[in-house]
C-alpha cells in the first residue's frame, strides 16, 4: 500500500501537520505577548516558516526524495546516521507524545471530563495505529477529505459571528515594539518549522522535486487560516479577553447563535478538530515510525507501529501528566528543540551535500 | 497471512470495546439533569448564596404561551437556594436537597444582587468562563434587593422565566434601545478592557409580592410583574452606582447601542415645550474621536440618525420643508440633553462605562501608554469634555400628510 | 493453487475434488458407451434414452440421449427425430458409419447449434445443457444437436429496483436472455461476451461483458484471473461470485455492484465498467465499483438533471442519517444536551421521565424490533403481509410509547432511520450500514461525539484504503479528480458529461461530440448550422 502522494495532496497533509494543533494553542500564546498585532507575529512566523520550508525543500531536492536517514549515511558515514536518526527519533516521539497530550487534554476539558484519560488514548492511539497502517496514501486521501470538509464550517462560522464581529477590537495596530513580536512570533514559527516532517515523507512524494513547493503551499494555506481563525476571535472578544480563554478558537465558536435554536455550536467544530488532530497524529506517528524504520534499517516497519505507539502513549501518560509542564514546554522548550531539528538538521544536510560535491568534483579534477 | 493478522487486531480490539461499553463516565441521562434556566447569586454573612432554577419537565414548560397558564398544579421550575464559601461548594450542596444534577448549559440569565455586586464579582466571572458546562452567553442583570426573590417569580405568556427574561432584555434592546442586554462574556470583556467598567441592566418586581404559585398566575393583571429597571455600573468588579433608564438611553447614543428608539419630542419648540410628538429613530450611528486639547481630553462625539415621525399633537402641515427641519432641530437637542445629563451622572460615578479609553487607546497610544503607566485614567477621565453632535433626519412622515388638529381646526 | 483454494476448509475429504473423474473418451462399442453413460447418471426419471436403426442408413444403430424438460420437445421431434427417421434417400446402399456421421452431420441436422463431441465428459456436460445426443456404433465420436427450450420464467419488471421513468424490463434467471438484453442495447462491434462454467457440480454459465476498448484491460485481466480461481462445487447465485473475487476481505463495504435491471449494466459497460451475468439468478455484477456508485440509480439519467441532482444529494444525507441518526441522538441525548435548543431539550426530558431504559438500551430494543420486523416481513407468506404491517405499527408506535417503553422522539429517531435506509438505491451498502449502525450506537453511548468522530475516522481511513479491483474505492473524491465530479454528488446534463469518467483505470476517452448545449440559432434568417449528430448513447 505504498502509493505516492501528489503534490497538492502533500501540501494538504502539511496543512494538517500544523494548523489543529496551532489554532487551538496558539492565539493563547501569541495574544499573550502581542495582543491585537497578533497578525503581525503571525505574518513573521510564516516568513520564518517559508525560509525553513526552501532549505527543507532543498534538502529533498537534493537528495531527489531518498529516505533522508539513508542518504545521509550515504554521504557521510554510518555513526551519523546513526546517531542523527536516534536524536530524531527522540525528537519525534516526544513531538508525537506531546501532540497526543494536547489532544487528550483538549478532549477531556471540553467533552469527555470524567474519561480516564488511559482510555482515551489507547483509543485514539488504537485508531491511528491502524490509520497508519493503512499508509500515508490513505492518510493523505481523507487529509484532503478533511480540509475540504472546512469549506463547509467556515461559512457557518462567518454567518453566526457576523453580528458580533467588530473590527475596532484591531485597533490600535502597532502597538507593540519589535522585540515584543519577535517574541510573540517565535512559538508560531517553532509550529511553522514542522514543515520538515516533509523530510520524511520524501520518499513518499510523487514529484520530490516539488517539495519546496509543497512546502510553501502548505504554510501559506496555514497562515491564511491562522489568520483568520485569530482575527475573527480578536474581533469577537477583543486583545484583553482573549487572554484569558484557553481555546479562544472555540470560545468563538461557543457564542455562535443562529435564529433562536442553533445554540453552542462548539461542539460541533469540536469534532471537526477532532478529525483533523486525528490526522495530524498519524502523520507524526507515521514519521516517527519511519524515522526508526530509516535508522535501524528495517525492511518492514509494520511489527514496531505498535511498539512505538506504545512508547508514545507512556510518554504521553506519564512525562507529560501536568499540563503547567506541558505549558512551559510549549512556551519555551519547544522553540530550542524544534530549531534544532528542523532548521539546524535540513541545514546540516545542505551543507553536507555542498562539502561532498565540491569533493567529490575536486576528486574528479584529480583522478 | 494478512486476514490473520487483521482478526488478531481484531480480537485484540474487542476487550477495548468491552471495556468502553462496561464504562460510560460522561453519560448523564436526560431524566437525571436538572436544567437550571436561571441562576442568582447573593452574598450573605460572608458567604455566596446562589438561587438556581431548575425546569421541571413534566409540567410541559418547553411550550412558550403554555396551554392554560396556571391550570396545571405543578409549577413549571422549582428554585433550590443554598450557601457556600465557594460558588461551586454551594452549587454541590443542591445536591443535599435536589434529585438532580444541576445542569447549567442552557441556563440564560443570571441575576446578581446588589450586596454580591458591591462585594466583588471576579469569582463569579471566573467560574463561568472556566466551568465546562456554564455558558458565557447568559444575560447578566442587578437586583436592587434579593438577587434570588426574582427567580420566584412566574411570568404569565411563558413558563420558562429564565428564557422569558431573556426574551424581554432582547427585545428591549432591539426595540427601545435604553440599553443592550450585557451577556457574561460582554461582561468581562468591558470588565477587562481599558475602561474597567461596565453596566448590567437591572431586574426588578413591580409589586410588593412574589407570584410563586401557580394559581396566582390565572389572573390577567399580576399585582407584581417582572420588570427591567435602569442600570447598575460597575467599575472594577464592584458597584458604583445607578443610571436613571434616560440617562441609560442617553449612554446607549454616546455607545452606539442604538437599534430602534422611540424618542418624545417638542413639535414645536418656539410655541411650546410639551412634548407631543413621537419619532422612531430607525438607524443611528455614534463616532467618537478623541482630540486632545492642552491639557485634558476632548471628545467628538458626532450622533446621526434617521427614522420615522409616528405621533403628531400640534397644528402643523408635515408638507412644509421648514416644519420638518424645525422639528428635526427639536429632536436633536431632546437627544443632546439625554447625552449630556447621561454623561453628569456618568462622570460623577467615576466609571467609564462609555468606553472613552478603549477610544482614546485606538486612536492616540502614545498618549495612552503614558497614562497607564501614570494609572491616572481616572483623574483624565474627570477631565474629559464632550462635545455631541447631534444631526437626526426625519425621513418619512407616515401616512398622514397633516396632523389631526391641524384638521379638526379647520 | 487448488491448494490454497481449499486452505479454509475443515472437512477432511474435498467434495469438489472427488467429483472430477479422468476423462473417459468413447468406446467405439455403443453398448460399452450407454453402460458408461448409465452408471456416470444413473437411471434418473428424466433421462430419455432412446436406440433406433434406420434402413437407409445401412440399419446403422444409433441412440438419442436427452433429458425430458430440459429439452424442448418439439425442436427434438422436429429437428432429430423427424429428419433421421424419415429420411429415405439413400437406398441400399450401404455407407459406412463415418460416411453416415458426416452425412448426419452436415447435412441432416436442420439445427443450429451441432457439435462433436470425443469424450464422455464433454457429451455429458452438453446433455445437461439440453442438447441431445446421437451415439453411433462403431464411431468414438458423438453429435450433440442444441434442442435445449426449459421452462424460463419471463421477462417481468425488476421486483427490487423499480424506476417510475425508464425501462421496466429486468433480467430472468437465464444467461442467454441477459446476454440478449445487453446486446439489443449496445449494437456495437465492440461488445465482448466471455463465457466461463464455475461450480463442478451446477457447472453454472458466467458471461463477463465489456466494451473492448473502454474497459480497462488491466481489470478485465484481474477479473478473468479471479474468475479462473475460483474452485468451487457450487455457484447458485451471484452472490458467490461476489464474495469469491471481491476485494477487501474484512469489509463491511460492497466493492461490487448488483442489479436486476439490463439499462444499468448497459449505463455501466459503458463507463467502463465489467459486467458479470451469472446463469440462474436475474442479479448481474457490475465491477470495479466505487463508493459513489452505489449511489447512482439508473434513473438519475433518465430524469432531468436538476432534480436528479438532488435526488442525489438527498440520497447522501439520508446515507449519513441511516447510519448516524440513532447515535446521534444517543450521544447528543445523553453526553452533549448543551447543542438542544432549550426547548427541545425540556420536551425530550419531559418524554424520557417515565421511560426506565438507559437511552442506548431503549434505542437498541427499538432497532432490533425493527430489524426483525424487517426480516418477518421478507419472510411473511404474502397473505399475511398485511397483518405484519398492522403488529409493526403497533410495536414501533403509539402503544410502545403508551406503554411507557420508549419515548416518542425515540419511535421517531428509529422510524426516520429505517425509512432512510430504503432510499439509497443499493441494498448492498444500505445494509452493510445497518451494521455500523448499531457499532455506531455503542461508541456513541460510550464516548460521545468524540466517539462517533472516532469512529468516521476509522471508517474514512478503511474507506481511502480499499480498492475494488485496482480502482480507489474513494475515487474521484479521494483521491480527488475535480473533474470527474460530473456525476458524484450532482449530476450535470447530459450534455455536458463530454468526456467517459475514469472511475477505473480505464483510458479517458470521449463518449460525445463537444458543444452539445442546445441553443437557438443566433439570427433568425440565417440557416441553421449542421446539427450534431445525435449519439446513441445508453444511460451513462
Amino acid at each position: 500500500m505504498n502509493g505516492k502522494i501528489g503534490t497538492t495532496q502533500a501540501a494538504m497533509l502539511i496543512v494538517n501537520t500544523i494548523l489543529p494543533t496551532a489554532t487551538v494553542v496558539l492565539p493563547i500564546i501569541i495574544s499573550t505577548y502581542a495582543e491585537q498585532d497578533a497578525p503581525m507575529a503571525i505574518i513573521m512566523s510564516t516568513l520564518a516558516g517559508l525560509l525553513i520550508a526552501a532549505i527543507v525543500g532543498t534538502v529533498i531536492q537534493n537528495n531527489n526524495g531518498a529516505p533522508f536517514l539513508d542518504w545521509v549515511r550515504e554521504k557521510s558515514s554510518p555513526v551519523v546516521s546513526t546517531i542523527l536518526g536516534l536524536l530524531m527519533l527522540q525528537f519525534y516521539l516526544d513531538t508525537t507524545a506531546t501532540i497526543l497530550r494536547e489532544f487528550v487534554n483538549f478532549i477531556k476539558d471540553n467533552v469527555l471530563i470524567n474519561t480516564p484519560v488511559t482510555v482515551l488514548v489507547i483509543l485514539i492511539l488504537f485508531i491511528t495505529i491502524y490509520m497508519v497502517r493503512q499508509g500515508i496514501e490513505s492518510i493523505a486521501r481523507v487529509n484532503t477529505l478533511v480540509i475540504l470538509l472546512y469549506f463547509v464550517f467556515v461559512p457557518l462560522y462567518l454567518f453566526g459571528l457576523f453580528s458580533d464581529l467588530n473590527v475596532h477590537n484591531l485597533l490600535p495596530m502597532f502597538d507593540h515594539n519589535l522585540a515584543e513580536l519577535t517574541l510573540a512570533s517565535l512559538t508560531p514559527t517553532t509550529w511553522m518549522s514542522e514543515v520538515a516532517v516533509l523530510l520524511f515523507l520524501a520518499p513518499y512524494l510523487q514529484y520530490p522535486q516539488r517539495a519546496r513547493i509543497i512546502g510553501w503551499t502548505g504554510l501559506l494555506f496555514v497562515s491564511v487560516l491562522m489568520m483568520f481563525s485569530l482575527i475573527t476571535a480578536l474581533m469577537v472578544f477583543g486583545p484583553d479577553f482573549i487572554k484569558l480563554s484557553a481555546y479562544p478558537g472555540f470560545s468563538t465558536v461557543g457564542i455562535i447563535r443562529i435564529g433562536r435554536f442553533i445554540e453552542k455550536l462548539d461542539i460541533l467544530f469540536i469534532s471537526y478538530w477532532v478529525l483533523s488532530i486525528y490526522l495530524k497524529f498519524a502523520i507524526f506517528l507515521f514519521v516517527t515510525v519511519e524515522c526508526f524504520k530509516q535508522t535501524f534499517r528495517v525492511s518492514s516497519s509494520r511489527p514496531f507501529i505498535g511498539a512505538l505507539g506504545l512508547l508514545i502513549a507512556l510518554e504521553c501518560l506519564f512525562t507529560w501528566q501536568s499540563s503547567a509542564k506541558l505549558n512551559i514546554y510549549n512556551k519555551e522548550g519547544r522553540f530550542v528543540v524544534f530549531f534544532l531539528f528542523n532548521v539546524l538538521v535540513p541545514l546540516g544536510a545542505i551543507l553536507l551535500y555542498r562539502v561532498h560535491k565540491s569533493r567529490s568534483k575536486r576528486k574528479g579534477v584529480e583522478t | 497471512m494478512n486476514t490473520q493478522r487483521k482478526a488478531l487486531c481484531l480480537i485484540l480490539c474487542l476487550p477495548l470495546l468491552s471495556a468502553l461499553l462496561s464504562g460510560c463516565w460522561d453519560d448523564r441521562e436526560l431524566n437525571e439533569l436538572g436544567v437550571t434556566s436561571g441562576s442568582a447569586y447573593d452574598w450573605e454573612n460572608n458567604e455566596w448564596k446562589a438561587t438556581y432554577q431548575v425546569i421541571n419537565p413534566s409540567s410541559g414548560a418547553s411550550g412558550m404561551g403554555g396551554s392554560g397558564g396556571g391550570s396545571t398544579s405543578s409549577p413549571p421550575f422549582v428554585t433550590f437556594t443554598v450557601k457556600g464559601r465557594t460558588i461551586m461548594e454551594a452549587i454541590e450542596r443542591t445536591n443535599l436537597t435536589s434529585t438532580r444534577e444541576m445542569f447549567f448549559s442552557h441556563s440564560r440569565i443570571t441575576v446578581i444582587g446588589e450586596s454580591l455586586a458591591k462585594h466583588g464579582i471576579n469569582q463569579l466571572i471566573d467560574m463561568f468562563l472556566r466551568k465546562q458546562d456554564a455558558r458565557e452567553t447568559v444575560y447578566v442583570f442587578i437586583s436592587k434587593g434579593e438577587a434570588g426573590d426574582i427567580l420566584d417569580q412566574l411570568m404569565q405568556l411563558t413558563k420558562n422565566q429564565g428564557s422569558g427574561i431573556q426574551l424581554m432584555i432582547e427585545q428591549e434592546s432591539r426595540l427601545l434601545s435604553y440599553y443592550p442586554g450585557t451577556r457574561l462574556f460582554e461582561l468581562a470583556m468591558s470588565l477587562a478592557s481599558e475602561s474597567g467598567s461596565a453596566v448590567l441592566p437591572e431586574i426588578l418586581l413591580t409589586g410588593p409580592g412574589i407570584m410563586d404559585e401557580t394559581s396566582e398566575t390565572g389572573r390577567t393583571d399580576l399585582p407584581s410583574r417582572l420588570a427591567l429597571g435602569r442600570l447598575g455600573v460597575l467599575k472594577g468588579e464592584k458597584f458604583v452606582g445607578w443610571l436613571s433608564q434616560k440617562q441609560a438611553f442617553g449612554l446607549s447614543f454616546m455607545t452606539d447601542n442604538i437599534e430602534t428608539a422611540t424618542i418624545a419630542f417638542a413639535s414645536q419648540p418656539r410655541k411650546s415645550d410639551k412634548l407631543d410628538a413621537s419619532f422612531i429613530l430607525q438607524n443611528s450611528w455614534t463616532n467618537v474621536h478623541p482630540v486632545w486639547a492642552k491639557d485634558h481630553f476632548i471628545m467628538d462625539i458626532d450622533i446621526k440618525g434617521s427614522g420615522v415621525l409616528t405621533e403628531l399633537g400640534s397644528v402643523m402641515d408635515l408638507n412644509d420643508r421648514k416644519a420638518i427641519s424645525e422639528m428635526e432641530a427639536s429632536l436633536e437637542r431632546q437627544v443632546l440633553d439625554l447625552v449630556n445629563n447621561s454623561w453628569t451622572e456618568v462622570k460623577k460615578l467615576g466609571a467609564d462605562v462609555t468606553g472613552f479609553a478603549v477610544r482614546v487607546h485606538r486612536s492616540d497610544r502614545k498618549r495612552w501608554k503614558q497614562i497607564e503607566k501614570e494609572k491616572s485614567w481616572d483623574s483624565v477621565f474627570q477631565e474629559i469634555e464632550i462635545r455631541p453632535h447631534v444631526s437626526f433626519q426625519i425621513e418619512r412622515t407616515g401616512l398622514s400628510n397633516k396632523s389631526f388638529k391641524s384638521v379638526q381646526q379647520e | 493453487m487448488p491448494q490454497n483454494q481449499q486452505k479454509g476448509r475443515k472437512t477432511g475429504k474435498d467434495p469438489v475434488e472427488t467429483s472430477v473423474p479422468a476423462p473417459l473418451p468413447l468406446n467405439s462399442s455403443l453398448e460399452v458407451n450407454l453402460q458408461e453413460i448409465g452408471k456416470r447418471i444413473g437411471s434418473s426419471s428424466d433421462i430419455v434414452i432412446r436406440n433406433f436403426t434406420n434402413e437407409s442408413l445401412s440399419s446403422l444403430s444409433l441412440t438419442f440421449i436427452y433429458i425430458d424438460g430440459l429439452v424442448n420437445a418439439d425442436s427434438v421431434n422436429q429437428t432429430v427425430l423427424q429428419p433421421l427417421m424419415e429420411n429415405v434417400t439413400l437406398k441400399g446402399d450401404s455407407i459406412t458409419a463415418e460416411a453416415a456421421f458426416s452425412m448426419i452431420k452436415d447435412q441432416m441436422l436442420p439445427v443450429g447449434g451441432v457439435k462433436e463431441g470425443k469424450t464422455l465428459e464433454v457429451l455429458l456436460a452438453m446433455l445437461f445443457e439440453g442438447y441431445t445426443l446421437i451415439l453411433f456404433e462403431g464411431l468414438q465420436v458423438a453429435l450433440a444437436a442444441d434442442t435445449s427450450g426449459w421452462e424460463k420464467r419471463s421477462i417481468n419488471e425488476p421486483t427490487s429496483q423499480g424506476v417510475i421513468r425508464g425501462p421496466k424490463e429486468g433480467f430472468t434467471e437465464s444467461l442467454r436472455t441477459g446476454t440478449s438484453m445487453l446486446r439489443r442495447r449496445l449494437k456495437t462491434t465492440d461488445l465482448r461476451i466471455e463465457e466461463y462454467k464455475i461450480g463442478q457440480r451446477t457447472q453454472t454459465g458466467i458471461a463477463i461483458i465489456y466494451l473492448k476498448g473502454i474497459a480497462s484491460e488491466q481489470v478485465l485481466t484481474e477479473i478473468r484471473r479471479r474468475l479462473d480461481a475460483i474452485n468451487t462445487d457450487a455457484i447458485l447465485e451471484s452472490n458467490y461470485i461476489e464474495e469469491f473475487i471481491q476485494d477487501g476481505g474484512l469489509t463491511p463495504f460492497p466493492t461490487i455492484q448488483n442489479t436486476e435491471r439490463p439499462d444499468a449494466v448497459a449505463g455501466g459497460i459503458l463507463e467502463g465498467q465489467i459486467g458479470i451475468i451469472i446463469d440462474g439468478t436475474p442479479f448481474a455484477l457490475l465491477a470495479p465499483s466505487t463508493f459513489f456508485n452505489f449511489f447512482q440509480s439508473s434513473e438519475d439519467y433518465y430524469q432531468r438533471y436538476d432534480i436528479s441532482s438532488f435526488l442525489r444529494l438527498i440520497r447522501y444525507g439520508a446515507f449519513f442519517v441511516s447510519m448516524l441518526l440513532p447515535a446521534l441522538y444517543i450521544a447528543v441525548t445523553t453526553f452533549h444536551q448543551e447543542m438542544l435548543p432549550t426547548t427541545l431539550l425540556i420536551s425530550l426530558a419531559a418524554q424520557r421521565e417515565g421511560v426506565p431504559l438507559p437511552a442506548l438500551a431503549e434505542a437498541l430494543l427499538m432497532e432490533l424490533t425493527f430489524d426483525v420486523l424487517r426480516e418477518a416481513g421478507v419472510r411473511m407468506p404474502r397473505t399475511i403481509g398485511p397483518a405484519i404491517s398492522i403488529v409493526g405499527a403497533l410495536v414501533l408506535g403509539q402503544a410502545a410509547v403508551q406503554a411507557g417503553l420508549v419515548s416518542a422522539a425515540m419511535v421517531i429517531v428509529v422510524s426516520f432511520t429505517a425509512i432512510s435506509n430504503f432510499v439509497i438505491p443499493s441494498l448492498a451498502i444500505a445494509n452493510s450500514i445497518r451494521l455500523i449502525r448499531f457499532v455506531m450506537m455503542f461508541i456513541a453511548a460510550s464516548l460521545g461525539l468524540f466517539g462517533i468522530m472516532s469512529f468516521m475516522m476509522v471508517l474514512l481511513i478503511h474507506m481511502a484504503g480499499l480498492r475494488s479491483f485496482g480502482v480507489p474505492y474513494l475515487s474521484p473524491v479521494a483521491p480527488m479528480i475535480p473533474r470527474y465530479l460530473k456525476d458524484i454528488f450532482i449530476r450535470v446534463p447530459l450534455w455536458s458529461m463530454t468526456m467517459r469518467p475514469k472511475t477505473d483505470l480505464g483510458k479517458e476517452t470521449r463518449r460525445q461530440g463537444p458543444n452539445q448545449k442546445p441553443q437557438p440559432v443566433e439570427g433568425a434568417n440565417q440557416p441553421a448550422p449542421e446539427q450534431p449528430k445525435p449519439q446513441g448513447e445508453g444511460p451513462a
